[in-house]
């Protein structure tokens, strides 16, 4: 019974943040650290995993509601739906927009869900298929997708790769001797994982949000609302099938590792938008099909990225890396075999992913009238006591025990993350570089001394030689066919 | 007025009592040692609060732990509410003296701990120059291999250069996944791990017969010398099989090493430690005692079933091992092998 109470207590949390223009599922992560810190979990770190999965879902449900009344994206994964949602919002239509995207992306998100849950099973025959050679064409891939697909800035990105991976190199090396730490002992550990993600995405984030000019909120209409409502879930019936291709999308582009987070949700609407040029309603102007497409790929693209984390701790998006770090604060190794043969584990994440997406689906659908409200409410009363929190969470999680540290880090990395956003330089690319680093170095060790002593390696491993070549080719033709989705 | 004074007398009697105390991890938070401390402190809190005392952790991560060991020693050492947890100590060895402060891990009092135990598993099919893992932490495992490889050699260069000739040391393995990984996708011929993943991780392969338990380094033993591990019959001891395969029993320089740091692994890896003297130290021993009684069945699932123990017999008995030619012939091979 305690998971019910601990579910519930997700969707309130991740749902409230969601509901926070422009704070996404990343604070909402940042923030659990310090949650974890106060809060022993009863049932021990397995209802954690399910608070922070349960989070994670609801928070982007909840992301929609500021793209749809306010023009403003809750985060990258609803942007998309901004775009078609705000017109019907500005038309009186808010109800159904709102209806329409959290019910589309409540359904994927349980339809996908179950598929990811399908795949568990056959672990055993990937690790055989995947074993560290294709691992590490994977990381390559992954590196280069990140920098060449989600953004123009190819050469940017690919220096944002390069900032990461001397970030992440930081520290102890393999031989337990420290690392480019210029003697600072507070540096033998590394940077801590809570530092750069606040550093780069939350504070600037905060920052800019203070200064944001922010539109007339569109209210919900109180006689329109039911019938809005309902007709809004007639057409995501209705229009089922691009719901499910843009759930498809979002779950494949969510499969590739470093890449999920608003790619899929932007191809999906395109490829709607291309399918539908013909319709009377001008996508942009308020067709429904847009909010479908894009929603379809919203909570489907989550489970798809969920999966390389946990099967190969290769993040399938900032938001998995932090999340991945916060799960092996906790005690799991994500990536590691034991998180896979853990059935508790698994029953949590992806019991909690679909159970947390149909509540708070539920709750959203129901309560939209009300919450609607809190859009009303000024960014910078929510911003101040939001960056208060995360600055409380990065030192309550490091347990006080070197503040001065945090800060001084904290400031540096707040400062190169409004730099990165500011030249556009990627800072997902950053920060995955970053977390990637250890994984990326000891796999490159594993394979000059297992590996490529042996010339015929590339054609024993075929896969990393497909991985390599696609590698290659993205990152040379991915500029024509990407736009900047950062 | 009377009460009031009563109620003074009572609020200072309970202060006086009831004690907070520091328990110091001397890695980051996020570590198997926080990990192990978290579990166990957990646990040991709900036996401290019966006699009016608690424990909070604190995390001092830094230079593989000798940041936290000299923190404690510099800053906390005369503080009788001061807790440290042990990690090994190998470093005790290998990083050089003046860096410990003064620090001396013989001269505290071990509360107790848990005592550890490792399998050594090899492909059934390995063949040549066998793929091993190395890291800082598989340094023993390493020195395991090489001995039952090569038996008992006059010095340590010779064990050495016989072992690195057998063997391909594989570095890149920062924590225990990846090595798995490696293992099970036929990158290296060797892994080790704990009893807990034998049943798990390695499973179906023992199963199939594509992997072996090699060997077993086994737990230490009251003395302090290596005994059969409480987890097998002993037919997989490391000294058992040496002495089958090799005709006689592991001795020299290079075991005496070896046999040392496995030692420190099995009986100093997760122990905890306060100041000489305490006057706490009788509870916290009772409670230790209590909290490994009443909470077997579940410190046994989170942290394995391996014995626990408490005092100071042990942790002495394995420093009296630390002799000259013992950290000497450590130094030697620590530094060759990198």
């Amino acid at each position: 019974m305690i998971e019910v109470g601990i579910i519930l207590a997700a969707v309130l949390y991740g749902g409230l943040i969601g509901l926070i223009p422009s704070a996404g599922p990343g604070k909402a992560i940042i923030l659990l650290f310090s949650i974890i810190a106060l809060f022993d979990f009863p049932g021990g770190d397995y209802l954690f995993v399910l608070f922070s999965i349960v989070t994670v879902v609801s928070c982007s449900i909840g992301d929609s509601f500021a793209s749809v009344l306010l023009g403003i994206p809750g985060a990258s994964g609803s942007a998309a739906t901004m775009v078609d949602g705000y017109p019907l919002a500005k038309q009186g239509r808010a109800s159904y927009a709102l209806s329409a995207a959290i019910f589309t992306s409540t359904i994927n998100g349980v339809i996908f869900g179950a598929l990811g849950l399908l795949i568990i099973p056959y672990y055993p025959v990937v690790v055989k298929v995947i074993g560290i050679p294709e691992i590490f064409g994977l990381l390559i891939l992954a590196f280069c997708m990140i920098s060449a697909l989600t953004t123009k800035h190819t050469i940017r990105s690919l220096l944002s790769v390069g900032g990461g991976l001397f970030i992440g190199s930081i520290g102890f090396n393999l031989y337990g001797i420290p690392r480019h730490t210029a003697g600072i002992e507070y540096l033998n550990d590394g940077i801590p994982i809570v530092i750069v993600v606040a550093g780069l995405f939350a504070i600037p984030e905060i920052l800019e949000a203070l200064t944001l000019r922010r539109g007339d909120v569109i209210k919900v209409e109180k006689n329109t609302h039911k019938a809005q409502t309902w007709e809004g879930i007639r057409d995501s019936i209705k229009h089922k099938w691009i719901s499910l291709q843009g759930g498809a999308v979002g779950y494949i582009t969510g499969l590739m590792p470093g890449t999920a987070g608003g790619i899929g949700d932007w191809v999906a609407y395109a490829l709607v938008a291309s399918q539908n040029k013909k319709d009377k309603i001008k996508f942009g102007e308020g067709n429904i099909k847009g909010v479908i497409g894009s929603e379809g790929a919203n909570n489907s693209g989550k489970m798809g990225a969920l999966l390389p984390t946990i099967i190969f701790g290769i993040p399938g998006n900032k938001m998995y890396a932090i999340l991945m770090a916060l799960w092996i604060y906790v005690g799991f190794e994500v990536g590691d075999l034991s998180v896979m043969e853990d059935t508790k584990f698994l029953t949590h994440l992806f019991g909690g992913y679909m159970v947390g997406t149909v509540i708070a689906g539920i709750l959203m659908i129901v309560l939209a009238r009300y919450l609607s409200r809190l859009m009303e409410v000024k960014l910078a009363y929510w911003m101040v006591p939001l960056g208060l929190l995360i600055i409380w969470s990065i030192l309550s999680s490091r347990h006080y025990v070197t503040v001065q540290e945090d800060l001084i880090l904290l400031t540096v990395f707040s400062y190169i993350g409004y730099l990165c956003k500011s030249f556009k330089f990627s800072r997902p690319a950053l920060l995955m570089a970053y977390v990637l680093f250890e994984k990326l170095e000891g796999t490159f060790y594993m394979m000059k001394g297992i590996y490529f002593i042996n010339n015929d390696v590339w054609l024993e491993h075929p896969l990393m030689t497909i991985f390599f070549i696609l590698s290659v080719l993205i990152l040379f033709y991915g500029r024509k066919v990407t736009m900047n989705y950062n | 007025m009377k009460k009031l004074y009563l109620l003074m007398v009572l609020l200072l009697s309970t202060s006086v009592f009831a004690e907070t105390f520091t328990y110091i991890v001397p890695a980051a938070i996020d570590g198997g040692n926080a990990k192990w401390a978290q579990k166990f402190t957990k646990e040991w809190n709900k036996e401290l609060a019966k006699e009016g005392h608690d424990i909070i952790l604190r995390y001092v991560p830094g230079q593989g732990g000798l940041k936290g060991f000299t923190k404690y020693h510099t800053e906390m050492s005369d503080d009788n509410l001061v807790l440290v947890q042990s990690k090994g100590f190998f470093d005790y060895v290998t990083v050089p003296e003046s860096s410990w402060k003064g620090f001396d891990p013989t001269a505290v009092d071990y509360i107790g701990g848990q005592l550890q135990g490792t399998f050594v598993f090899i492909k059934s099919n390995a063949e040549g120059t066998l793929n091993i893992p190395y890291a800082p932490n598989l340094l023993i495992d390493a020195m395991g291999i090489y001995l039952m490889l090569c038996g008992n050699l006059p010095t340590i260069e010779e064990t050495m250069a016989c072992g690195d000739a057998k063997t391909n040391r594989i570095i890149g393995f920062k924590g225990m996944g990846s090595m798995r990984m490696a293992y099970l996708s036929d990158g290296l011929d060797v892994a080790r791990d704990g009893f807990s993943h034998m049943s798990k991780t390695y499973k179906e392969e023992i199963k199939s017969g594509e992997t072996l338990i090699w060997f077993t380094h086994g737990t230490v033993t009251d003395s302090g010398d290596m005994g059969v591990d409480p987890n097998t019959d002993g037919s997989l001891d490391f000294h058992k099989l040496f002495e089958d395969k090799h005709g006689a029993a592991p001795s020299g320089e290079f075991y005496d090493a070896y046999i040392t740091l496995s030692t420190m692994r099995s009986g100093l890896g997760k122990w905890v430690f306060t100041k000489k003297d305490n006057p706490f130290y009788d509870v916290l021993v009772k409670t230790f005692n209590k909290t490994v009684e009443n909470s077997r069945k579940s410190l046994a699932k989170s942290l394995g079933v391996y014995p626990w123990n408490t005092g100071n017999t042990i942790p002495l008995s394995i420093f009296a091992r630390l002799n000259e030619t013992t950290t000497k012939s450590i130094r030697a091979i620590n530094g060759a092998i990198k």
